[in-house]
């Protein structure tokens, strides 16, 4: 049983690897980030919410990824008192001018694609699509970029055919068209976006030196280097 | 059918690595229930003070943390402790201090102006 479960595990494991085409780090490797960005994201969805929705699931994963990540919520009020309230004008604007303003090293742009539900025959497909895209704060070039649609049906099969099953189904698409609920999908293309080796990022400094420097002790190396 | 494969490699992968470098006590979802509902941005400002609270005990403070809740007190006018989160950040974050002493300059003036308005009659 447990030469199966491992086997499996390699299997998957090979395939997602095969899947996902290599991207090329040259250029990412070279700029040495150590802080990003993220901007007010653009929507191309008619989900009006969708924007500052997704903006609350971005920090965590590529602040956990090991880089300095600014604050959204103050970075976006930042912007809006300087006259930058539409993310569309954010995303249109230098690049470099956008990384100066903060002193950051880079800039993580977000289009929104898709954040919709449709329903089908007893069950609502919820999709999340999203685009990301970091450019250097220096040149502006494109450092990495990566397309995530997530997908998720509310028909889980627990109908069997049955009369009974069918109702189930049918109530429960009901209410996820409802109230979709578009933030584990969110979360979860994300998570996928950022997996290294994989479609993400390489890990950033504090990913790199984490069991060498701690906290306190950069702190301590900050205060002596004022 | 192709979302769905897809979809579960990656989680399956991150099972395994799913442990936390900072303490985020529901920070993102703190900012989603107040983007769902802005005018109660006292909650918000509350809920980012535990979190960096909890973040303090466990001293695995994410970045931006103590910015965004400096940022929250700037706005609601109390210039005195958003100056004390700006600095935190400063000391804690190399990559925050040119914005941040960008910040800190600006709430120092804003305190100086608040003293001549206190202290001329």
């Amino acid at each position: 049983m447990r030469k199966l479960v491992f086997l499996i595990g390699i299997i998957i494991f090979a395939s997602g690897c095969a899947s996902a085409p290599k991207k090329d780090y040259t250029k990412f490797n070279s700029a040495n980030l150590h802080s990003i960005l993220i901007v007010p994201v653009v929507n191309r969805s008619v989900n009006v919410d969708a924007p500052n929705y997704f903006l609350s699931t971005i920090s965590i994963p590529v602040a956990e990824h090991g880089y300095y990540v600014f604050p959204v919520h103050m970075v976006k009020r930042i912007l809006e008192d300087d006259g930058l309230s539409d993310a569309d004008l954010v995303h249109s604007s230098s690049t470099e001018k956008l990384a100066s303003l903060f002193g950051a090293d880079a800039v993580l742009y977000i289009d929104i694609k898709r954040w919709d539900a449709k329903y089908i025959l007893l069950s609502t497909t919820v999709t999340v699509e999203l685009k990301y895209t970091i450019r250097d704060g220096k040149t502006g070039d494109v450092l990495w970029e990566d397309v995530r649609p997530v997908q998720y049906s509310s028909s889980s099969n627990s109908g069997g055919g049955s009369l009974a099953g069918l109702l189930v189904m049918a109530v429960n698409a009901a209410i996820e068209k409802a109230a979709p609920n578009y933030m584990p999908l969110a979360k979860q293309a994300n998570a996928m976006a950022f997996t290294f080796p994989g479609p993400g990022i390489p890990p950033g400094p504090y990913l790199r030196k984490e069991d060498k420097i701690d906290q306190s002790q950069k702190k301590e190396t900050a205060a002596a280097n004022k | 059918m192709k979302f769905k494969v897809v979809g579960i490699i990656p989680l399956l992968f991150m099972l395994g690595c799913a442990s936390s470098k900072y303490t985020w006590s529901g920070y993102d979802d703190n900012l989603y229930a107040y983007y769902k509902n802005p005018a109660n941005n006292v909650r918000f400002l509350e809920k980012l003070k535990e979190s960096v609270l909890k973040a303090d005990q466990t001293g695995k403070v994410p970045p931006g943390l103590y910015a965004e809740y400096g940022y929250m007190l700037y706005e609601n006018r109390n210039y005195t402790d958003a100056l004390i989160y700006f600095k935190k950040e400063h000391e804690l974050w190399p990559e925050a201090r040119f914005f941040m002493a960008k910040m800190i300059k600006n709430t120092e003036d804003l305190i100086a102006k608040q003293q001549i308005k206190e202290t001329t009659p």
